[in-house]
């Protein structure tokens, strides 16, 4: 990283400043990662290739991706219609709910997890009725899918409430003076304008996810094969000491979703390349 | 104190703001930089301040009377520089804001409290804001901001005054009336000022002597009189100053631009050099088509007498069309009717060539 | 055929009531089940379950997680912010990422990375071995889990309020004289105090609640290595819910306030922009006067 232009800037302190942002950043991320690397790249093949023959990692894999595209799905949802009324509908006790919005953030995922638990568990409060219809939430991959989405709820609401406030009226208006209907306003005009706010939300959301592992453990119930997610597998296999085992899930998990992610950037650099006029 | 520069150059990556400028601006001297954007004219005035640093070069410098001042660092400068968008500290009052400078100085240095307090409501005073010291800037308008700022620069005690386009962001009326106060205010503290603008006028009203720059050289130097009457370059005859340019080349001595001839180049230019006239639209008498006067057969296209002179717009029999500027007593006298047949001839046309400039 | 203000008032309904039963549903529903669960032993089972010794323990650890996080990423934030923001220099955006890197690793996969990096094997560990330190399984390794986790949030609130608000200021500070550190203090800090503030409790939040990273980094060692959210979960396992539920109670309290102090950072970051329209005052007469 070498300073462009001159070297004497108004501001001295720019080397001081670069230089403890660096060792910092390297000293608590980049040598720890590093390390991980070069640990997973001098492990024997056949850890890798038993990733991909052992059912119950597979199953977990599926399970983990699976869960937290669906709850990042579920998320864009609700979150678009939750922040389009906190933005457009506005009514008494809206502010609350704006600041209640943070609370999956702010409260601690093993909080959640025990409370989300005990209200989806078959006794509990909502899980009882849940019952009636054979539905089974606590204890089953819908467990998980319900405490992601819990967990990653902020993440897409947050996004997505700047956008929506800078869609002016008058486009809108626009639209429907020319004969759209709601349907095709949606479509024609608000979608555009908020992709990059949806996709952000969604990568956001979704790297979340991936990553979860407190409130999952309590309210999927671990079952191998079942409910079982790659954190708690990585953890296991840290509990027996199998270094190398652990290392190669946590490469994999980790390669595969900096992909997802890379590739989420890459769609939303492709729109943006498309409405921003050229320097 | 006199500011001094040498042999500064500057780049912005592949793009060159300043090449190998010299200036001098005399002690007590207010000095326009004057430019169109890009031409280099705020980059100078940062090096000059010391916000950026010039390129490497041997007998690169920026002197304060006299002395080198190129490895000092800004602050050290007892430079007053005002910004274009005043940077006034948003979150300080006005009288914070003006009392800054002194507050950052050394201990020992500092003025006391009540120094300080005095001199803030001095130069409150100057700007004639004496009772908006607890204001934020947010509360100012941009005048009274501009001012603010200039207040700021000043209660440093600087030695010499730097201001990029001091009234940019201002409206066409308070722009004007701000110029006036600048112009009495550098009177009464006679201090070393240079100032970047791009607007002519500002220029030209303002300054003692201009600078005139054009992609990162100076094109010349010289007081307001003696750019707009004798531009030294093509390009400062066209930024100062509407003016009509024609196309020509050298025959047998002569400049020729279609129906206009300028003789006196005999054996200083090869045949067939491209040339360019310039003349200013006030420069160029109009007479009807008559025996007893002399100019060459022009048609008249356009008649605009709304504004302080009437414009018309003329057609040659051959050539390029010209603008013409005359009195409207002239006008009156003349009664032109678009369409009509009038003799045109031109004064103070200036010819540049190659190489060469009548 | 329905009049379109018809259609507009009904659309209107829909969206709100959906937005009330959602959040009622999945966000206040928790909170009530917290409270009602921990207080289902009465409340002198409650005060018992949060005064026990395990749990003062569980929050002293947590606290000093918080203590020395606090700091510590606190003056990264600002400076990272800082070098990011008031310099130019190539592979800005590179840094940048960097910073967010740590978002981007699931929690229980960071705290194996830091197994790996001060652990026995470890390249940081065997020096620590010598000197017969052992971070693993200990204090030490509960506090750099939190550290790692925490990293980007302080940054990540400065930079884009930093950006927009660009160097004018900073330059006009330095050419009145102020120095690195006086611009910094008298002109930087106060323009991003609230963000600042709201980097702040962000962190707070994250590193109360950790749980992935510290829980594989701890040891389960139970009063010696147990912040409040393993604490929970020992209780839960053991069947001792009321106990666990009052303990989430406590963060939950604390979850709340930080609810409260984030709105109100939010709302003072929003409101300092404010722009008041002012008329252009009269033209000023004779300097000398």
């Amino acid at each position: 990283m070498k300073k462009t232009g001159s070297q004497n800037h108004f501001l001295p302190g720019f080397g001081l400043s670069l230089g403890f942002t660096l060792v910092y950043l390297s000293l608590l991320v980049l040598v720890p990662l590093s390390l991980l690397s070069f640990r997973a790249l001098s492990l024997d093949g056949t850890l890798y290739r038993d990733i991909f023959q052992d059912p119950r990692t597979l199953a977990a894999f599926k399970l983990t991706f699976a869960s937290s595209f669906i709850a990042a799905g579920l998320n864009l949802i609700f979150g678009f219609i939750v922040a389009w009324t906190l933005v457009r509908f506005p009514f008494p006790g809206c502010s609350f709910i704006d600041a209640l919005i943070d609370l999956p953030f702010a409260l601690p995922t093993a909080v959640s997890g025990i409370a989300l638990t005990s209200l989806y568990v078959r006794s509990g409060m909502v899980g009882r009725y849940l019952d009636i219809f054979g539905i089974q939430v606590a204890f089953a991959p819908l467990g998980v899918v319900v405490a992601l989405s819990f967990i990653s709820l902020p993440f897409v609401i947050r996004s997505l409430q700047p956008a929506l406030k800078d869609i002016e009226r008058e486009y809108e208006e626009a639209a429907i003076s020319l004969g759209a209907s709601p349907i095709s306003v949606f479509f024609a005009v608000i979608f555009p304008a908020i992709r990059p706010a949806l996709l952000t939300g969604f990568s956001l959301a979704f790297a979340r996810a991936l990553g979860e592992y407190g409130s999952v453990v309590f309210i999927s119930g671990n079952m191998p094969m079942k409910t079982e997610i790659i954190s708690l597998l990585i953890a296991g296999r840290m509990e027996q000491f199998d270094y190398d085992g652990a290392t190669a899930l946590a490469a994999v998990t980790l390669l595969a979703s900096f992909m997802i992610l890379l590739s989420i950037h890459l769609i939303q650099w492709h729109y943006s390349r498309k409405i921003q006029p050229r320097s | 104190m006199s500011i001094e520069v040498q042999h500064i150059s500057k780049c912005f990556g592949a793009f060159q703001a300043l090449h190998d400028v010299s200036l001098r601006v005399e002690e007590g001297e207010l000095m326009a930089l004057l430019g169109p954007s890009g031409s280099g004219k705020t980059s100078l005035l940062r090096i000059i301040a010391g916000l950026d640093s010039p390129e490497a070069h041997p007998d690169a410098k920026v002197m304060m009377n006299n002395e080198n001042m190129i490895h000092t660092r800004a602050g050290n400068r007892k430079v007053g520089f005002v910004f274009q968008h005043y940077a006034l500290f948003r979150h300080m009052t006005v009288f914070d804001n003006i009392a800054f400078g002194m507050r950052m100085r050394p201990k020992k240095e500092r003025p006391s409290k009540k120094e300080m307090k005095d001199r803030v409501e001095q130069l409150l005073n100057l700007i004639q804001l004496e009772n908006m010291g607890n204001r934020y800037p947010m509360q100012l308008s941009g005048g009274q901001r501009q001012r603010v700022a200039l207040a700021r620069a000043l209660a440093i005690e600087p030695k010499v005054l730097l201001l990029d386009e001091p009234f940019g962001a201002l409206d066409a009326r308070v722009r004007e009336d701000l110029r006036k106060w600048l112009r009495r205010l550098h009177k009464e503290i006679q201090i070393t000022s240079l100032f970047v603008t791009h607007d002519q006028e500002e220029a030209l009203e303002l300054a003692d002597r201009i600078v005139v720059m054009n992609e990162g050289r100076i094109e010349q130097i010289g007081t307001p009189d003696e750019v707009f009457h004798q531009p030294r370059t093509e390009f400062v005859m066209q930024f100062l100053g509407s003016v009509n340019l024609f196309h020509g080349r050298i025959e047998r001595g002569e400049a020729v631009f279609g129906p206009w001839k300028v003789p006196g180049l005999l054996g200083k230019c090869p045949e067939g050099t491209a040339a360019r006239l310039f003349v200013r639209p006030y420069d160029i008498t109009v007479q009807p088509d008559q025996q007893e006067y002399e100019g060459t057969i022009a048609f008249i296209r356009r008649i605009q007498s709304a504004g302080p002179h009437v414009k018309m717009e003329l057609e040659p029999e051959s050539g390029e069309r010209v603008i013409v500027e005359i009195s409207h007593e002239r006008h009156a006298t003349l009664k032109p009717r678009v369409g009509e047949k009038v003799l045109v001839s031109l004064r103070n046309a200036r010819v540049f060539t190659e190489d060469y400039t009548i | 055929m329905f009049s379109s203000d018809y259609i507009s008032r009904l659309s209107r309904l829909i969206f709100q009531v959906i937005t009330l039963a959602f959040v009622s549903l999945f966000l206040i529903l928790p909170l009530c089940v917290i409270i009602s669960e921990s207080f289902g032993g009465g409340l002198k089972a409650y005060l018992n379950a949060i005064s026990h010794p395990d749990t003062l323990l569980a929050l002293g650890l947590t606290f000093l997680a918080v203590i020395v996080t606090l700091p510590l990423n606190v003056l990264f934030g600002i400076v990272a912010a800082w070098a990011l923001t008031k310099y130019e220099f190539r592979g800005k955006s590179l840094l940048s990422a960097l910073i967010d890197l740590p978002f981007a690793v699931p929690p229980v996969i960071a705290g194996f990375i830091l197994i790996l990096y001060l652990g026995k094997h470890g390249v940081f560990g065997s020096l620590l071995e010598k000197f017969d330190l052992n971070i693993i399984f200990s204090t030490p390794a509960i506090v750099i889990a939190t550290l790692f986790v925490t990293i980007p949030f302080v940054a990540r609130e400065l930079i884009p309020l930093m950006q927009e608000q660009g160097t004018e200021e900073e330059q006009a500070a330095v050419s009145l004289g102020a120095s690195t550190l006086q611009t910094f203090f008298y002109v930087t800090l106060p323009n991003i105090k609230w963000a600042l503030l709201y980097g702040i409790i962000l962190t707070v939040a994250r590193s109360m609640g950790e749980f992935g990273a510290v829980s594989v980094l701890s040891g389960h060692i139970r009063g010696k290595t147990v912040t409040l959210p393993l604490h929970i979960e020992i209780l839960y396992n053991e069947y001792n819910f009321t106990a666990a539920f009052a303990v989430s109670s406590l963060l939950m309290l604390l979850a709340l306030l930080t609810l409260i102090a984030k709105e109100f950072f939010f709302w003072k970051l929003n409101s300092g922009g404010s722009v008041h329209q002012v008329q252009e005052d009269t033209v000023p007469g004779d300097p000398a006067s």
